[in-house]
């Protein structure tokens, strides 16, 4: 049998080296260079947090002026919300949920890479601005009048406009992916039954960025109106509260899209570390549903204060804090899964810990903010603040650094050190709780957010002292993480295709697994398929899925699997050059129109290509 | 898009890109509407609608380009019919009629932009408004036309009846999408 | 065992005393606290508060109290077997259904009246129209022809219905101790349901801080507000003060030089003065009696002769980003500018 790889109409240079990962289609490579990207972003937010507490540490302005600590609010938001938190969880959705459903990869490959590249350049032009002397200064939620064409004079916000609908296109098509794939592509015996939490968790935060994000879409090409072709549509003439009908309609969801993925992934720690099913699957599915759906009706909870009508209030009141009803039982389930267990502590067991802890209290704190009323005033407080990072970042990232180090050793082969890891964990969780809890304080006390500075004699010196520490000491605790990723990938101990005794499908193939993922699709009688394989009476260590060698050989299969061709779409460049092309088209409708031809003219090339590439492959596939 | 052949398992119940066809459709009626609820909303901010002196909309090219869009959704589905039976010369008249019906209709479009004036915004909310909700739909018009060159290319190079027929239907949920966005519109443009 | 399970409740128990201990001293020293309450508005958002505290704490020592038991309980221990493998309960989960929506739904129906209470202000409020301009705020009295920023001086014991606007972008006016917030938004159409408005009494003397709480441009932490609650007389006194054109300089005075100098400047278009001709401006703040005000500039500092001068000489230095532009004056203009402004009592 001859390697498919081999051969074919694909120069070798895409295959290897950083242009192997430049026309890469590989679901999993994907996920990585989603994972790199975003943490890159992590940082530069972190950075910009950082330049936010330091500021704060006591009134009058010591290290910049109020116009630049807007402009680094700004995008410390925007860059967490978009560029790190979406698009880290969307990478650990690549890598694994084709994994988890034991399928060769993507629905459609080419449109992940794409919706990878507009990601990233989508980042970069949004970043670009910094170099331009104008950067958004209105809040990642850039309310108008003031992001409008008067009041938000400057590109920065039209680059930030711009900049979020390239982002958001590459969010749109990755979710088009999730949806297909999870919905077409399992493998013999996986039913929506048997699918695990993570798989369901990305497929519901798929369905909600399909139906959120061209909303979100509509509303900037709106402001953009407003802003460059002299419409008014949110001015004083028009209509302002429009825009944050608008867009929070998109934002709200957004975070649900934000926290489901990182709930997918205690839902499968947290059986792993205590040996016992996931309680309550049915349970959990349900709720992840109904989050999905209740998600959409409470978008208004963030608008309580611009006059809405008491009947709308109300609703508003009731959907928020029905929401909370799905999220308990979540709670629940995850605590009787730990409950009669035998529980133990890595270090992704820790961060799942962490995450329920840390996630609880930003629950509790979202009640308050659900009572309309009370809301009054809570609202643009720092009470909000603290809600925001509890959910946040002691959900999601903590979510997320949870994912880290469950599946480093299946995407790298080697563990991320233990002790290193207690160590960032602590650090991290009071760290954390230094810096956010004050902040529900300093809301009581009636700090408003968003203030360069604040007025010596109100009392809230010693708080926010007490938050830059902490906020440091999160800086020190990533830097950590850092260290123990490159001395992990120092020590390159090997961890085996399963050193969890995990209970999904990833961990019946190698670490990492080999191109086409499985030699033979796995079939799937049960919700944890490969603690069956460790268990079965037949179950012999060489009868294990797959290789090392990334291209797969054939011959290395358990004698009882049929050998088989397993297609795989070649590697290609034309997919980052249209997300290039698309970029550029986006950039030079508020720059340059040259950038925009020459945007468009790379566009069209690269989708001609991709067609070409289609009819050459179908002409392949006609042959075999 | 590329389909994934695994001669082990079960082809996928449908085509991969049917359903991703399906999807992509959901997203941009969401686009849509968006941009109706932010035209209702910004209606309430008139007075009356249409406002006082506001350019009128030419109701006899609105209804015949209402009438062309609809006769096309009408072709399409004949074409993929045809498509389906294999009449690959039928299939290929029928997708071009539907796009030359198409490209009528955005001929309509442009008729009643000159007529409107133009691009005025400081002129008024009623202009604006329709230019700009008709423009993006005129805009996803035009993807539709290019939505049918695969399977016009498939007919045209004898690729099987199986692959024509595939693109021709995704090609046609799109079409009708773009002809049920445009009844929304005038619905919400129209509606007391 | 117990000494293992004696840990985390101890942590349980310190957690809640730095809790109780927070809440504690923040209500004792804060001088914008929610939890200081000066109007009946701001009271029952407060009781509405305590409630979800109690019902907040209760969820978190339970929840958090069962995650740490159970990860103590149940640790791994050499030689440990695979647990029972139990998939879920029906039971259970109707149970911490409903359990927690019949709480939340109780929470909703507790906002019901508080919620109705904001906007229902007693028909002999007194009204004063708050514009928020950036970045300061605007109070006019419509009945008396005032107009007058940085302070809102009110009667103690006498509701004060507040009508919210804005000249520029969206802003929030905020007196936690007075109620909760409301914007100020631009135009007409507003949040969509008529003109904001909002309603509070005083019940006891003294100065109660707020601020502008929207993101409104580069000094939105400087667009403060005090509110004073005076006894009756002394707030009718006050405003038929305020009602009063401007006091006249003598002439050839000082002041008089300060008062010709700001005529001729660009002072005139965005300031008021009532009795000095050809000022025609409503950007900045009405000027006619700023001399009896006790903040400036968004009541971001105190209203002393350096601090005026400073303000009037070099505002970017005070208030960077501020609107008034420095004008390049003269020492002499300065002083006598100072003079004059201060002499408008």
């Amino acid at each position: 049998m001859s390697d498919p790889m081999e051969g074919g109409v694909v120069a070798a240079r895409w295959r290897r080296g950083p242009l192997g990962w430049l026309a890469t289609v590989d679901h999993k490579r994907i996920g990585l260079l989603y994972i790199a990207a975003a943490s890159v972003f992590f940082v530069l937010g972190g950075l910009l947090a950082l330049l936010i507490r330091s500021e704060l540490w006591s009134p009058g302005y010591q290290l910049m002026g109020p116009e630049t600590y807007n402009r680094v609010l700004t995008m410390h938001g925007t860059t967490m919300i978009f560029l790190f938190v979406i698009p880290f969880l969307a990478g650990l959705g690549n890598y694994f949920a084709p994994l988890m459903i034991g399928a060769p990869d993507m629905a459609f490959p080419r449109l992940n890479a794409l919706s990878f590249w507009l990601f990233l350049f989508g980042g970069v032009f949004l970043y670009s601005s910094f170099l331009t002397g104008s950067v958004a200064n209105a809040g990642w939620t850039s309310y108008p009048p003031l992001a409008g064409a008067t009041y938000g004079a400057g590109a920065g916000i039209d680059y930030w406009l711009m900049g979020l609908i390239v982002i958001g296109s590459g969010s749109l098509v990755g979710a088009i992916n999730f949806i297909v794939t999870i919905w077409n592509m399992r493998a013999p015996g996986m039913s929506w039954g048997r699918i695990p939490v993570f798989v369901w968790t990305v497929f519901v935060m798929g369905q909600m960025v399909l139906f959120a994000t061209p909303m979100l879409t509509g509303g900037l090409i709106l402001l953009l109106f407003d802003r460059n072709l002299g419409t008014s549509f949110f001015g004083s003439a028009g209509y302002p509260v429009l825009w944050q009908h608008i867009f929070w309609f998109y934002s709200h969801p957004a975070v649900y899209i934000m926290i489901l993925p990182a709930f997918g992934v205690i839902s499968e720690i947290l059986p792993v570390f205590s040996r016992k099913p996931i309680f309550g699957y049915k349970a959990l599915v349900g709720a992840t549903v109904a989050i999905g759906v209740l998600g959409f009706m409470v978008w208004a909870h963030h608008m309580f204060t611009v006059g809405l009508n008491p009947t709308a209030q109300m609703v508003f009141l009731v959907a928020t804090m029905a929401i909370g009803v799905p999220t308990g039982v979540k709670f629940f389930n995850w605590i009787a899964t730990m409950w009669g267990g035998s529980i133990s502590f890595p270090a992704p067991m820790k961060f799942a810990l962490g995450f329920l802890s840390m996630f609880l209290i930003g629950g509790i704190s979202g009640i308050f903010q659900a009572s309309t009323p009370l809301d009054l005033q809570l609202h643009d407080s720092y009470f909000i603040v603290a809600h925001l990072h509890y959910v946040l970042f002691g959900g999601s990232i903590f979510g997320i650094f949870a994912g880290a180090y469950y599946w480093w050793p299946k995407m790298f082969g080697h563990r991320l050190g233990e002790r290193l890891a207690g160590w960032h964990f602590w650090l991290m969780l009071v760290g954390f709780n230094l810096t956010f809890f004050p902040m529900h304080l300093l809301g009581l006390d009636g700090m408003p957010r968003r203030v360069s500075d604040y007025p010596a004699g109100r009392g809230w010196e010693t708080w926010n002292q007490v938050e830059t520490v902490g906020a440091y000491m999160l800086g020190v605790a990533v830097l950590l993480f850092c260290a123990n990723v490159l001395l992990a990938a120092r020590r390159r101990e090997p961890a085996g295709d399963d050193p969890w005794q995990g209970n999904t499908l990833e961990w019946l193939t190698s670490s990492p697994p080999p191109a086409h993922n499985f030699h033979t699709p796995p079939t799937v009688t049960s919700l944890r398929p490969a603690r069956d394989r460790r268990l079965g009476p037949d179950h012999a260590p060489a009868a294990r899925e797959g290789g090392r060698e990334p291209h797969g050989n054939a011959a290395a299969a358990p004698a009882r699997a049929q050998a088989v061709a397993i297609h795989l779409p070649e590697p290609t460049p034309w997919p980052p050059a249209l997300a290039l092309g698309t970029t550029l088209l986006a950039a030079g409708l508020i720059t340059t129109l040259v950038v925009a031809v020459a945007g468009s003219l790379l566009a069209a090339v690269a989708l001609l290509m991709l067609v070409r590439e289609d009819l050459a492959l179908e002409r392949e596939e006609g042959a075999r | 898009m590329t389909a994934l052949a695994n001669a082990a398992r079960p082809a996928p119940r449908r085509p991969n890109a049917l359903l991703g066809m399906l999807v992509f459709v959901t997203a941009e009626c969401m686009f849509f509407v968006g941009l109706g609820f932010a035209a209702l909303q910004l209606r309430r901010t008139v007075p009356a609608w249409p406002p006082e002196g506001a350019p009128g909309l030419d109701v006899p090219v609105i209804l015949a380009s209402t009438a062309i869009l609809l006769a096309s959704s009408v072709t399409a589905r004949r074409a993929v019919e045809h498509a389906r039976r294999d009449e690959r010369a039928a299939a290929g008249r029928g997708m071009l009629v539907t796009v030359a019906l198409g490209g009528a209709f955005l001929a309509a479009q442009a008729r009643q932009f000159v007529l409107l004036g133009g691009w005025r915004p400081a002129e008024g909310l009623y202009g604006t408004l329709f230019e700009l909700l008709a423009g993006f739909h005129g805009l996803h018009v035009l993807v539709g036309l290019l939505a049918w060159a695969p399977a016009l290319a498939a007919a045209r190079w004898k690729h099987p009846a199986r692959t024509v027929h595939a693109r021709a239907l995704v090609g046609e949920l799109y079409w009708h999408f773009v002809t049920l966005v445009w009844l929304a519109l005038l619905a919400l443009w129209f509606m007391p | 065992m117990p000494k293992r399970i004696r840990r985390p409740s101890s942590i349980v128990v310190a957690a809640l005393a730095v809790l109780i201990a927070s809440q504690i001293v923040t209500s004792a020293a804060a001088a914008q606290s929610i939890l200081d309450p000066v109007s009946p508005t701001a009271a029952s958002l407060k009781r509405l508060y305590q409630i979800v505290f109690v019902l907040g704490v209760t969820v978190f020592l339970l929840v958090e109290g069962l995650i740490l038991y159970t990860a103590v309980r149940f640790r791994r221990r050499d030689g440990d077997g695979e647990p029972k493998q139990v998939h879920g309960s029906a039971k259970a989960e109707v149970a911490w259904t409903i359990a927690p929506a019949v709480v939340v739904l109780g929470l909703a129906a507790a906002s019901y009246g508080p919620l109705l209470e904001q906007r229902a202000a007693p028909a002999d409020a007194l009204v004063v129209d708050v514009t928020g301009k950036q970045w300061f705020w605007e109070f006019a009295y419509p009945e008396a022809g005032v107009i007058t920023a940085n302070e809102l001086v009110v009667p103690v014991g006498r509701a004060v219905r507040l009508r919210l606007a804005s000249a520029d972008v969206i802003h929030s006016f905020w007196a936690p101790q007075l109620g909760g917030k409301m914007d100020a938004i631009p135009g007409e159409r507003q949040g969509g349901h008529g003109r904001n408005e909002m309603w509070f009494r005083a019940e006891r003397e003294g100065e109660y801080w707020g601020q502008c709480a929207e993101l409104c441009g580069v000094q939105h932490a400087g667009m403060r507000f005090v509110v004073r609650a005076v006894p009756e007389l002394e707030f009718t006194a006050w405003l038929a003060a305020q009602a009063a054109p401007a006091v006249e300089p003598a002439p050839g005075s000082l002041e008089a030089a300060g008062r010709d100098a700001i005529a001729g400047l660009a002072c005139v278009g965005c300031h008021v003065i009532d009795g000095v001709e050809g000022m025609v401006g409503r950007v900045g703040p009405d000027l006619t009696h700023v001399g009896s005000r006790r903040h400036l500039a968004g009541a971001v500092f105190e209203n002393t002769p350096e601090n005026l001068a400073r303000w009037i000489d070099r505002p970017a230095e005070m208030k960077p980003g501020a609107n008034m532009p420095a004008l390049g004056l003269t020492p002499e203009q300065v002083e006598a500018i100072t003079a004059y402004l201060l002499s408008l009592q």
